[in-house]
């Protein structure tokens, strides 16, 4: 039995070393993609927005105030138009997001010791770049107009501060917790490298179960307990190599891209190692009931997406119908992107009861699914063996 | 003519004899609309837990406190000792923002000097913290304004003058084409048409090389291949532009979510879309070995398209590398364009060079595997007739030996 064990191993290890494309994508594709994907994100801030100013008078102040946004880290200003209607068709032609429309008022209320009012619109088709760009405007304007405020303030004999007091008293500060340059890639990039691998690595194994039912364990040819062995030897092998696999591609996205790793590092292993668990019944589970390879990736790829949006990674399960967040319950993913990101950018970790609730429901699903594996397995197997049995007729023909 | 009808057909039961493949091309898409639809259907947030950390108890930071607890936006959760209560509250989920008074905040405020205040924000998930930092800013800049103003109303100022004294530049900013900050406006299209890319090209990816592996190639003897091509194009194109149809009609009726755009650019941007990522399957479909090869490189090659075809992160902000790399995806001309064309109402005009650009990526794909195959069937057509003319050979020597 420990024979057929080791044997089993090896016949595994040949049979990923003879599969060139199934090597690629269990070892090179997750890390390859992670670094491609995480890469895209690594301006981690938009900067110079480009915005149209509709200036109909041009005068000293209105120029004050262009060139204002046109300084800012933030934004540019490379267009300056005089028709609210060309500013509007420069923003759906996509050459600006934004636009800053002055009006034909404004330096004669300044002058006149009214308030001028200033209209900025910004494409927020894309919320969080929208929102971003909104603050900053913000920023911007009262910049501009305390300016304007303190200097009639020190003309009047105050101080500046005094002045910058009287005009503003309350100055706010921005604080985003745990991801201080409000970084694209740190909200996204320990997710994606998640979903990526989850991919691929179910798509491994599940054709590895499914390419079983040409010549191995589920084609009937093999002796029961020979079959059972090498099915637990596969559990091995790919949640061995696909434990290692993960660890790399976390450690190696961690180190090229400079996410701090505020966490503590078994407990991210420990995750890991749950989320493999899991994932291995899931991949097997699919393998066996699919009708041959081709079938398994098409379902698990068009799948990808629901499981991103279920998973409560992007829009927070607080936020969606109750139905959803209980039918995400059942996926992996579900507890294993959020949480990751959490102990890697929070320094959380299973004292926490959301990440210790994330490991209990990851090992739950991986019995669960394991055991139901098995139940799969055997089904398929005695299937398999039944059809490779000549009927009662046709034993009489080959006897006779 | 006749053998291309019966192609035709043929196809068409192939796919109506496999209720996986119709499912998973007409029903996944259609799943996918309703998951975005549902998860989104509230679409922005509200009642963000907020905490609150106030070194300097007084009537001045309660009024503040009050003006978030007044905003639809927020909800206080409540007072904490210090920062390190907060920072755990945050870490369980408790909060998922906060503001913090520094001690001096209300003795800066009593003589004269300007006050701050922190505001803070979960910035692990984006979507909260950029919520927070815009309502949050245009309540503390309103409560700051009302404070300036009551100051100089007090010394006999019209609250108009003060506020002109006071905030001499006033500014109210739109947020256009998404005016309630729907989340779901910004993100379904985006994941509707990655995931009908994704079941599609899977399927072009296949239609011509598994004839070749279920050695059925005999059956398309009578049709040309390069009709062969166009056919099974044809197909595809059918049922995606229906099931596109569908979830768009999804979208729009039972979810709220504009389509500003007129029906004539809708049917053409959505057509050259299509009939670009069936050409291109249908490429790596006359180009790769076999159908799980076909469906693994299109797979490695669909992965990163959503995320660098500027549809989250703008191209703009990619580095020169990846604003090359992303023109590979006929995603890239599509998705963004779309977003543009359902909230902007985006014409002809403002989406023209993608259309060209899916237009050529369309037609050059077409004409490719049209080629490729063509010169693919000819050689498999030889290598069985070499084959055959061998076994004719050691037949007649088997013959002959007898």
């Amino acid at each position: 039995m420990i024979k057929t064990f080791f044997k089993g191993f090896v016949r595994e290890m040949k049979l990923l070393w003879h599969d060139k494309r199934m090597l690629f994508m269990f070892l090179i594709a997750p890390v390859a993609l992670s670094i491609v994907v995480c890469g895209a994100f690594s301006g981690n801030v938009v900067n110079n927005i480009p915005l149209a100013a509709v200036d109909v008078n041009s005068t000293a102040q209105t120029r004050v105030l262009i060139e204002a946004f046109d300084q800012s880290d933030r934004f540019n200003v490379p267009f300056v138009v005089t028709d609210q209607e060309d500013a509007l068709r420069l923003m759906e032609s996509g050459d600006v997001i934004g636009v800053i429309v002055i009006p034909s008022d404004y330096t004669r209320a300044l002058q006149l010791g009214q308030q001028a009012e200033v209209l900025v619109g910004i494409n927020s088709a894309n919320n969080i770049v929208g929102n971003s760009a909104v603050v900053s405007v913000m920023q911007v304007v009262k910049t501009v107009s305390s300016q304007i405020a303190v200097k009639s303030f020190v003309a009047a004999g105050s101080t500046i501060a005094d002045g910058t007091a009287k005009v503003m008293p309350i100055s706010t500060v921005l604080r985003p917790w745990f991801n201080p340059q409000f970084s694209y890639l740190t909200y996204l990039g320990l997710g994606l490298i998640g979903l990526i691998f989850h991919q691929l690595f179910l798509m491994t194994v599940a054709t590895s179960f499914s390419e079983e039912k040409k010549e191995g364990i589920l084609s009937g040819k093999m002796t029961g307990k020979e079959s059972g062995i090498y099915f637990l030897n596969k559990f091995i092998f790919y949640g061995v190599i696909g434990y290692v696999n993960i660890l790399f591609n976390y450690y190696t996205i961690i180190r090229v891209f400079d996410f701090p790793m505020r966490g503590n590092q078994e407990d991210l292993a420990i995750l890991c190692g749950c989320f493999i668990l899991s994932l291995l019944g899931v991949g097997a589970l699919l393998g066996i009931l699919s009708k041959n390879t081709i079938h398994a990736i098409q379902w698990l790829m068009a799948m990808t997406y629901p499981f991103f949006i279920l998973s409560g990674f992007s829009w927070p399960h607080s936020e969606m119908p109750k139905a959803l967040v209980d039918g995400a319950q059942f996926l992996p993913p579900t507890h294993f992107m959020s949480p990751v990101r959490d102990i890697v950018l929070m320094g959380v970790g299973f004292e926490t009861k959301t990440i210790a609730h994330s490991r209990d429901m990851l090992l739950i699903l991986a019995l669960v699914i394991f055991v139901l594996s098995i139940l799969a397995f055997i089904w398929s197997a005695y299937r398999a063996k039944k059809k490779l049995q000549p009927k009662v007729g046709e034993k009489g023909v080959i006897q006779a | 003519m006749r053998a291309a009808f019966r192609l035709f057909f043929r196809e068409w039961c192939y796919l109506l004899k496999r209720p996986r493949t119709l499912i998973l091309m007409i029903c996944i898409p259609i799943f996918i609309t309703l998951i975005c639809g549902t998860s989104y259907e509230k679409g922005y947030f509200s009642d963000l837990k907020m905490g609150v950390v106030d070194y300097s108890y007084s009537a001045q930071t309660r009024e503040v406190v009050e003006a978030f607890q007044q905003s639809p936006y927020f909800e206080i959760m409540g007072y904490y000792e210090n920062e390190d209560q907060l920072e755990t509250a945050m870490k369980n989920g408790e909060i998922v923002g906060c503001l913090i008074f520094p001690s001096d905040f209300t003795k800066d405020l009593q003589n004269g000097r300007q006050a701050q205040v922190l505001l803070g924000s979960n910035g692990v998930n984006m979507s909260y913290g950029s919520t927070i930092n815009v309502k949050g800013s245009e309540v503390l800049g309103t409560v700051s304004a009302q404070m300036a103003v009551k100051s100089l109303v007090a010394k006999g100022s019209t609250v108009e003058d003060a506020l002109a004294k006071m905030n001499p530049v006033g500014f109210y900013t739109r947020q256009w084409y998404n005016p309630t900050n729907n989340f779901g406006y910004f993100l379904s299209f985006g994941f509707i048409i990655a995931t009908v890319q994704q079941v599609l090209i899977y399927f072009a990816a296949i239609s011509l090389v598994r004839e070749k592996e279920s050695d059925r190639l005999g059956e398309l003897k009578g049709v040309h291949p390069i009709f062969q091509v166009i056919i099974k194009c044809l197909v595809y194109f059918i049922i995606a532009m229906g099931t596109w149809a569908a979830c768009t009609w999804i979208m729009v009726n039972k979810f709220g979510i504009p389509m500003r755009g007129s029906a004539e650019v809708w049917v053409a941007y959505s057509s050259l879309f299509i009939l670009s990522i069936i050409t291109l399957g249908q490429l790596f479909s006359a180009i790769l070995p076999n159908p799980v090869i076909a469906t693994s490189f299109s797979l490695v090659f669909t992965s990163p398209s959503l995320v660098l075809s500027g549809y989250t992160w703008p191209t703009m902000a990619l580095t020169s590398f990846y604003q090359r790399l992303a023109k590979v995806f006929p995603l890239t001309y599509f998705a963004l364009g779309y977003r543009d064309m359902a909230l902007m109402g985006s014409g002809f005009e403002a989406i023209q060079q993608e259309m060209i650009t899916l237009g050529c990526i369309s037609g050059s794909c077409l004409v490719l595997s049209c080629i490729i195959w063509t010169i693919r069937l000819k050689r498999i057509e030889k290598k069985d007739q070499a084959l055959q003319i061998s076994l004719r050979d050691e037949t007649a020597q088997a013959v002959s030996r007898t």
